[in-house]
């Protein structure tokens, strides 16, 4: 670990007093929320933040609640762990749980925040796609300013988001949807625990009484910039009861639809095919007869 | 007090140090007036280096010396080259470096934040020079040279003494073995086979790195508490570089955080010595995660493996060229070569035999000891290629390995009559272990559907080796009969982990008849133990087990002596029995003798045992390992044909251990290898470009997680004793890790009839060739 000078660290108490901080302290200063990104960042990287902010002094950052409009509110400091254990969420939206318990290991999850994790954009990043898959929405506050956006158009490149320095993440919102929805997460990565994805895939779907798909969003991990929606596949889905065959096409379209790498992990190839299967998959299982929650334990002797 | 016994499954002695976290380990430690040491490593894989300039770093407040190639060349009392079989090395870079990481240049500093800032502003100017970057490139005729001349040591290892490095060549070593008449075996078979196997760099990744803390006193003497497996060779290389009789080196050896090879033969000692010995004040260097990716690998290699064989399945004629990639050093590349040259026939009788193995220089960071190294190179090809033989000829592949192992007093490759090899009651138990009948039912259809879903086909492999021990080689033990009947024991094997402390005592313990608790056996210090060549080569429960027990009958002999003395018996009448002396009136304890004998309540009986091996035995018979390892593992697997990704549904592996001293024990370290060698198979690639490592991190080099553990690890240990070691035991530490690979190859290949012959088998890599197969109509 390499610091020469002293590390200024703020701890606010309240969102706007955090955007004062950061429009009186200038550039080069970053928000610590869990710090499994900064932390490592700082020690292993070498990378020196000229100014830390605090916000974990910032009280009702970390609820879970739900509106009266059956929207539900995640405050961005939500640790991963939270959300995975989460009645509230496991009973609505297993595979955002599911997601989450997907990030690192145990210890992790009770530190990294979903805020954090959104914030810093990594494309790999597990509950994006499940939250791109219920619309949810991020919302940014400034110095007496709010704003809300599709968390699809949060991102814009890799670690960058559409946030002006002085804006902080403070919640995720999920919107009100159906009982009815179902979604699936599938993160593939061939260790099984503490790994990164090398394609994540999340589905959400509701289907009307004949089966029939009415309302569909497919979103994809890793294989692009940014957490992507898979939109020419959704199209494939929509209005249709979904066949073994539907759901190849679906996979299929999703594999043109994303911009892989290559890296030391997989070819850019090996990710698209898994884009396909992966995607295939998720549909199938998302709108299968034996469709319900599945503890990661039980995913693990799970063969998709 | 419960007496000690052996065969009886105790818990190990240093369990409740180490899991309460009391352990100490190296990094931990520290002493009066230590320093801290970092060091500068090279950015290419090949460069030579022009001009070093340190003046910069001098000025950090806290620096204390800064270590260049002026120090080491240009010191009378230092010996620049050093290495266990070649003297290839230097403290820090002199003329070129020779990898990315080679270490350049050393800093001391009171905190290692001034160290760190002092090593940046090192300037040095390198002129970048072409590389070799794999074994392919540096054999070519005309290939640029790692090493342009080597020195050799004027004394080395006996075993390597005829292996040289080849003039004006990257070739670090060939060994040949060369046995029938070669060209007649191919003409003999009904079938020919060939195929190259390839195998790739990983990481032995123990959880503590490299570590070393050193001191030097005015008059020269020299302590260090270092993390190695062999303190005495470390010993005796720092007396050479350095020019100190070996009693001036003292070399303390904590806990080990693990070793499996990675932490034989000098490694940080030499440039942190040579560090304190220039600030004059004791210094500490532990590397990081990252400075140990550039510090040792494991051989990488290209097997290619030309078999003739008979139509009934006799193995006639093999013809292999294995190409090791051995990195810029030699380390212990040379005997790497010869051991994966050796059991390049594996366990199978083969009259006729043409193996060429080299180690090979290249401009990567070097590679070394490996747990079983050298064989867990060729036995990924002679396992795989059984399987493939079988294949063709429509055979089992149990039964083809059966119908050409070795039985007991069979020849060797080396011509030495083997005993003690259980190795078809290996195979017979891991076959057994995963349901093998059940898969050889009309050989072709043995793909059993996994439980009804079609994506999913389950396999069933397996696969044998056997392996050598360090021979010739040395162990030598002391031990300590107390006044009060209790018993010191100094050895120095190094406690990494395997459970020596345990299974000493317990040899001790069952000899004297003591119990465990109490039995101390001392850490490793060179200044108090005797003389051990290794903790390597599972060869610590043979030999130092051995001596300890001689040890223990030399004290048993003194304590006859004294009693025959002092009590007047004759010398058949004095007999031992559970910690006591029975003569025919009475029995007297220990303790009572040992008050005869002194006068007081005082003294010690010192008990020394010694045991040595060459390449003859004591009965006078060729003996190029004092014994031989089998094992086999078998593995059930399951392959999602869409995704290539595969489940580890059992693994067992089943180890002739001669005698399991203690079956915990043994089970356990099974296990480990097992583990180990899973993710070896499955996961584990350093991976590089253009000579920079890519992932030298634990996130990137990815190793198998909990949950990537078949359900079932099934550890059998098979007893055929030994008549050397002590109660029949052999050593056990590597053998389960070799099998492992090949076995899942092979259950893969039964699942879905695609050949991996490149390690790690990745699910990509199955993917493609399931791609591949697809594409490729049905014969």
């Amino acid at each position: 670990m390499k610091r020469t000078e002293p590390l200024e660290i703020y701890q606010p108490t309240s969102v706007n007093e955090a955007c004062r901080i950061i429009k009186q302290s200038g550039p080069g200063g970053h928000f610590l929320a869990g710090g499994t990104d900064l932390i490592i960042a700082i020690k292993e990287k070498g990378w020196v933040p000229r100014y830390v902010v605090d916000l974990k002094r910032i009280p009702s950052l970390s609820e879970i609640l739900t509106n009266s409009d059956g929207s539900l509110v995640l405050g961005a400091l939500t640790t991963m762990r939270e959300i995975e254990i989460s009645p509230l969420i496991r009973d609505r939206y297993p595979f955002l749980a599911q997601s989450a318990a997907e990030v690192g290991s145990i210890q992790i999850r009770h530190r990294a925040t979903i805020g954090g994790n959104m914030a810093n954009a990594t494309p790999s990043a597990d509950v994006a796609p499940a939250l791109i898959a219920l619309d949810a929405k991020a919302k940014i506050s400034g110095e007496n300013s709010e704003r809300i956006v599709a968390l699809e158009k949060f991102f814009v490149g890799p670690g960058k988001t559409l946030m002006k320095p002085d804006e902080i993440l403070t919640a995720l919102i999920i919107p009100p949807h159906p009982a009815t929805l179902r979604g699936e997460y599938i993160k593939f990565s061939p260790r099984e625990m503490m790994d990164l994805a090398y394609v994540g895939v999340a589905v959400a779907l509701a289907m009307d009484e004949r089966k029939k798909v009415k309302h569909v969003r497919i979103a994809l991990g890793a294989v692009a910039p940014i957490p992507m929606r898979a939109r020419k596949a959704e199209a494939i889905v929509l209005d249709q009861i979904l066949s073994e065959e539907i759901a190849e096409q679906a996979g299929g379209e999703a594999a043109k639809e994303c911009s892989p790498i290559s890296d030391v992990r997989s070819s850019a190839d090996y990710r698209r095919e898994m884009v396909r299967v992966n995607t295939k998959r998720a549909l199938l299982n998302a709108a299968s007869e034996h469709w319900r929650p599945t503890s990661w334990v039980e995913r693990r002797d799970r063969r998709y | 007090m419960e007496m000690t016994e052996i065969g009886k499954s105790v818990r190990r002695l240093d369990y409740e140090t180490k899991v309460t976290g009391r352990a100490q380990y190296l990094a931990d430690m520290s002493v009066p007036g230590m320093c801290h040491g970092k060091i500068l490593r090279s950015p290419y894989p090949h460069a030579r280096l022009k001009h070093i300039d340190a003046s910069k770093a001098l000025k950090v407040p806290g620096v204390m010396a800064v270590l260049t190639r002026d120090d080491i060349l240009h010191d009378e009392g230092i010996e620049p080259f050093y290495g266990p079989v070649f003297k290839d090395q230097t403290i820090v870079a002199v003329e070129k470096v020779r990898h990315v990481g080679d270490p350049v240049a050393a800093v001391v500093a009171l905190t290692i934040d001034a160290a760190e800032e002092a090593i940046r502003l090192i300037d040095v100017e390198y002129e970048e020079l072409p590389a070799v970057l794999d074994v392919h490139q540096a054999l070519k005729p005309g290939a640029i040279l790692v090493h342009e001349s080597i020195k050799l040591p004027s004394s080395g290892f006996a075993d390597l003494a005829e292996l040289k490095p080849v003039e004006g060549t990257n070739v670090c070593t060939h060994f040949r073995l060369n046995r029938g008449d070669i060209d007649k075996g191919f003409a003999e078979a009904d079938h020919i086979f060939e195929d190259t196997f390839t195998l790739p760099a990983t990481q032995h990744s123990f959880l503590e790195t490299h570590a070393c803390i050193a001191s030097v006193e005015p008059g020269g003497r020299i302590t260090v508490w270092a993390t190695t497996q062999n303190p005495f060779v470390v010993r005796t290389q720092l007396a050479n570089i350095f020019k100190v009789p070996v009693s001036k080196v003292r070399v303390i050896v904590p806990y080990l955080g693990g070793g499996y090879g990675g932490k034989v033969y000098p490694k940080v000692e030499p440039i942190t010595v040579a560090l304190a010995q220039k600030a004059g004040r004791p210094v500490r260097v532990v590397l990081s995660r990252e400075e140990v990716f550039y510090t040792i690998t494991k051989h990488a290699a290209v097997i290619r493996m030309k078999t003739g064989v008979k139509n009934d399945g006799t193995l006639i004629a093999r013809e292999c060229e294995i190409h090791l990639d051995t990195g810029a050093y030699a380390e212990i590349g040379p005997r790497v070569a010869k051991k994966s040259g050796y059991t390049a026939a594996g366990p199978y009788r083969i009259p006729n035999l043409k193996i060429d193995s080299y180690s090979v220089y290249t401009n990567k960071p070097p590679a070394g000891a490996f747990r079983g190294f050298g064989v867990s190179q060729s036995a990924w090809a002679v396992e795989s290629q059984m399987d493939i033989i079988a294949a063709a000829l429509k055979m089992d592949p149990l039964e083809l390995r059966k119908q050409n192992g070795y039985d007991e007093g069979d020849k060797f490759v080396t011509e030495e009559t083997l005993r003690a090899v259980g190795l078809k009651e290996c195979l017979d138990e891991v076959a057994k272990s995963i349901g093998w009948e059940t898969k050889v039912q009309g050989l072709k259809g043995s793909r059993v559907e996994g439980s009804g879903e079609t994506n999913v086909k389950r396999g069933k492999g397996l696969a044998c080796m056997i392996k050598a021990t360090i021979t010739p080689s040395i162990s030598c033990a002391v031990v300590k009969l107390n006044e009060d009947a209790s018993l010191s024991i100094y050895t120095g094997t190094v406690e990494m982990g395997q459970g020596s402390e345990t299974v000493l005592a317990q040899i001790a313990g069952k000899e004297l008849g003591l119990p465990l608790q109490t039995i101390q056996v001392l850490g490793v210090d060179t200044d108090v133990v005797p003389y051990d060549l290794t903790t390597s080569s599972s060869r610590s429960t043979f030999h130092m087990g051995k001596a300890v027990q001689l040890a223990a009958q030399d004290v048993l002999r003194q304590l006859k002596q004294i009693v025959m003395k002092e009590y007047g018996v004759p010398e058949d009448k004095v007999t031992f029995a559970d910690g006591k002396i029975r003569l025919p009136e009475t029995q007297l304890d220990y303790a009572e003798v040992m008050f005869k004998r002194f006068g007081m309540q005082g003294g010690t009986l010192v008990g020394e045992g010694q045991v040595k091996t060459s390449v003859k035995d004591e009965y006078g018979e060729k003996s190029t390992s004092a014994f031989w390892f089998v094992a086999a593992g078998a593995a059930e697997v399951e392959v999602d044909s869409e995704t290539g990704q595969i489940k580890l549904c059992k693994y067992a592996t089943a180890v002739d251990v001669g005698k399991a001293l203690n079956p915990l024990g043994c089970r356990q370290q099974l296990s480990g290898a097992a583990i180990t060698g899973i993710g070896q198979a499955m996961f584990e690639e350093i991976a590089y470009d253009n000579g920079q490592l890519i992932n030298p991190n634990l996130v990137d080099y990815v190793l198998p997680s909990l949950g990537d553990m078949p359900s079932v690890i099934d550890p059998v240990c098979i007893e055929i004793p030994h008549r050397n070691g002590p109660f029949g035991a052999k050593g056990i530490g590597e053998s389960a890790l070799i099998p492992v690979a090949p076995a899942i190859a092979n259950a893969i290949f039964d699942a879905v009839g695609v050949r991996i012959k490149d390690l790690p088998i990745k699910a990509e890599k199955i993917f493609l060739a399931l791609e591949e197969a697809k594409a490729r109509p049905l014969i």
